[in-house]
């Protein structure tokens, strides 16, 4: 781990506030485009955010993160996947999210096992295994999109492609999860 | 929702895999162009940016890192306390408060109902590869012929790769090396070298590029952090491009995660067809970075505090406010006839009082619309959106001109939405 990370997760255990600032200035970025992709809106994005800092704080200690940033990341995703639902019951929103869940969509249809029998470890260890097979500028385009909540366009930016291109290799990646669920028989 | 369970599992993945896909880019500075990713470049798709009637726009700078697109907006808000109308494109209309939730749509057009210039996104010259831009230039910005390349274009329905050739050109201005123009049908388009090279001075792109000369710096935002300030066009870009003669030296910096975030900066739109770029950020910061995206990666500088300082001095000094600006041209409404060589769109369902809406006349002889109508299904009394490039001609019958596209939308508690 970075020395500043240490550090910073240091200040955590001290109970010193501190940390919050440090954290804010290394990783606030970070965390507010997460949100920000997700929830489509810059006052979500900052409540997801300041949330992500308070829970970071209730929860280091007893918890020592292996990768700070990672850890900040997990928790504004899902705060804001949290907020999102919150809000998408009252809204449609305007973020990445609902494009997102409609292109996921594709990769559970027409599936015959309930949901109700779906267990999150397996399903965790299923996509898991389906990224370990794809090539490592596949799973990064992958994850992008349905981890960081990227939109096409960012996407495009950073590979250098076109967003057609991202869009036809995302819609070829979706496929294959979908078969690889179907093969884990998780469908 | 299976689908929702999918994105919350897919939070649990290992760490090292959410490295990787956040430093994917720089360890990988020359993109290889497999047959796979020139097949899938070459895939028709009609991908629409995001936007709004209703709200003020959201200028699309394309941030370091890439993890904060803001998505292309439209504009001229219903600014509150203030009655008036909605602009669309040139006419101003009187929509309840309105907003308009375009998304982006991906959809894979078959061969035939893709435009040449969609078909073709890569082409092969003197063993370099280029790709399309897909924008269209001028006669008069093409040199001298630099002989045939071989363009590459991908039948995703057939599995199939096509190949042409076609006369290409140099841009002037510019090295052959970084950008060329190949003549498609009757027309120039720009295509851009895709590999990466690091330049090592400023100088060095100002002057392979010529871009003093074809990039005009007429449109700028302020920006505090991420916080959008004015809008401002810019009459005269001269003052800007001779302090940044006088920056030749600066240095390239690589720093993959430079951010805007507690820096004041001024973001000029940079579109160029000459360069390839649209709708591309050219931004340069108060702690003196010259940052832009123009040239796909990113580009970074430090040209100094003072050169900076006196460019955006220069730009607050002779600019004047101006309208945030507009990335695409839309309209919404009912279709409500499908005739020869054009569909008629009624905006009744946006109005206050549905009498006031008027019937728009957009003419369908542009594949790019027909094949919304003949593949992707819109039919008559669907809610639709439709993007335009030109003006709606309001002596003609509210003539759409330019339109190239036309989606579904649906209506939720007032909004219209475009779905796939």
């Amino acid at each position: 781990m970075a020395m500043e990370d240490e550090r910073i997760i240091q200040l955590y255990f001290a109970r010193n506030e501190e940390a919050i600032s440090r954290t804010a200035e290394k990783y606030g970025n970070y965390c507010h485009a997460i949100a920000e992709n997700i929830s489509g809106s810059k006052e979500d994005a900052e409540e997801c955010v300041n949330d992500t800092y308070l829970a970071a704080w209730n929860s280091i200690p007893p918890e020592k993160p292996a990768v700070l940033r990672t850890f900040l990341g997990r928790i504004t995703r899902n705060l804001s996947f949290d907020l999102y639902r919150k809000k998408h019951a009252e809204k449609r929103g305007g973020g990445q999210l609902a494009l997102i869940l409609d292109e996921l969509e594709e990769c559970v249809s027409g599936g015959t096992r309930p949901e109700d029998e779906w267990e999150k470890k397996e399903l965790t260890a299923a996509i898991h295994s389906f990224l370990g097979e794809l090539s490592e500028e596949k799973r990064a385009m992958f994850l992008r999109r349905y981890w960081f909540a990227d939109s096409v366009s960012s996407i495009a930016d950073r590979f250098g492609i076109s967003p057609n291109a991202v869009s036809v290799s995302l819609s070829r990646l979706r496929e294959k999860l979908r078969d690889h669920l179907r093969k884990e028989s998780l469908l | 929702m299976k689908n929702e369970k999918i994105f919350e599992a897919l939070g649990d993945v290992d760490a090292s895999y959410l490295e990787g896909a956040e430093n994917f880019r720089r360890k990988r500075k020359v993109p290889v162009w497999g047959k796979w990713a020139i097949a899938a470049a070459c895939l028709g798709l009609a991908v629409f940016g995001m936007s709004r009637l209703g709200v003020p726009a959201i200028t699309p700078t394309n941030t370091p890192g890439g993890t904060i697109t803001n998505p292309p907006g439209e504009t001229l808000a219903n600014t509150p306390g203030e009655k008036q109308g909605t602009l669309v494109g040139n006419i101003e209309r009187p929509y309840k408060n309105v907003e308009l939730n375009g998304q982006e749509l991906a959809i894979e057009w078959p061969w035939e109902y893709q435009t040449r210039k969609e078909q073709y996104v890569t082409a092969l010259l003197a063993g370099q590869e280029y790709g399309s831009s897909g924008m269209t230039l001028d006669a008069s910005s093409v040199g001298e012929s630099l002989g045939t390349a071989e363009l590459t274009g991908y039948d995703g329905y057939a599995d199939q790769i096509h190949t042409m050739a076609a006369e290409t050109f140099a841009i002037n201005g510019i090295l052959p090396g970084h950008t060329v123009a190949v003549l498609l049908g009757d027309e120039y388009v720009t295509f851009k070298d895709r590999s990466w090279n690091m330049p090592a001075t400023l100088g060095e792109v100002l002057d392979e590029y010529s871009l003093a000369e074809l990039l005009p710096l007429s449109r700028f935002v302020e920006y505090e952090g991420y916080a959008e300030g004015g809008s401002y066009s810019l009459p005269d870009d001269g003052g800007i491009w001779a302090v940044l003669a006088t920056c030749g030296d600066a240095e390239f910096v690589e720093d993959d995660r430079f951010n805007f975030e507690s820096r004041t900066s001024l973001s000029f739109t940079a579109t160029s067809a000459a360069l390839g770029a649209y709708k591309k950020a050219f931004r340069v910061t108060a702690d003196g970075y010259l940052w832009t995206n123009l040239l796909e990666y990113q580009y970074l500088f430090y040209i100094g505090e003072d050169a900076a300082g006196q460019i955006i001095a220069y730009a607050r000094k002779n600019a004047a406010a101006a309208e945030p600006e507009t990335y695409t041209n839309r309209l919404a409404g009912t279709l409500t006839e499908i005739g020869d060589g054009y569909i008629l769109v009624d905006d009744g369902v946006l109005c206050e009082d549905e009498s006031a809406g008027v019937i728009f006349t957009v003419p369908t002889e542009d594949i790019r619309v027909r094949r919304c109508l003949e593949f992707a299904g819109v039919k008559e009394g669907d809610i639709v959106v439709v993007n335009f490039s030109g003006d709606i001609d309001v002596a003609s019958g509210y003539r759409v001109e330019g339109a190239y596209s036309v989606v579904k939308g649906f209506l939720e508690a007032g909004d219209v939405s475009v779905l796939e």
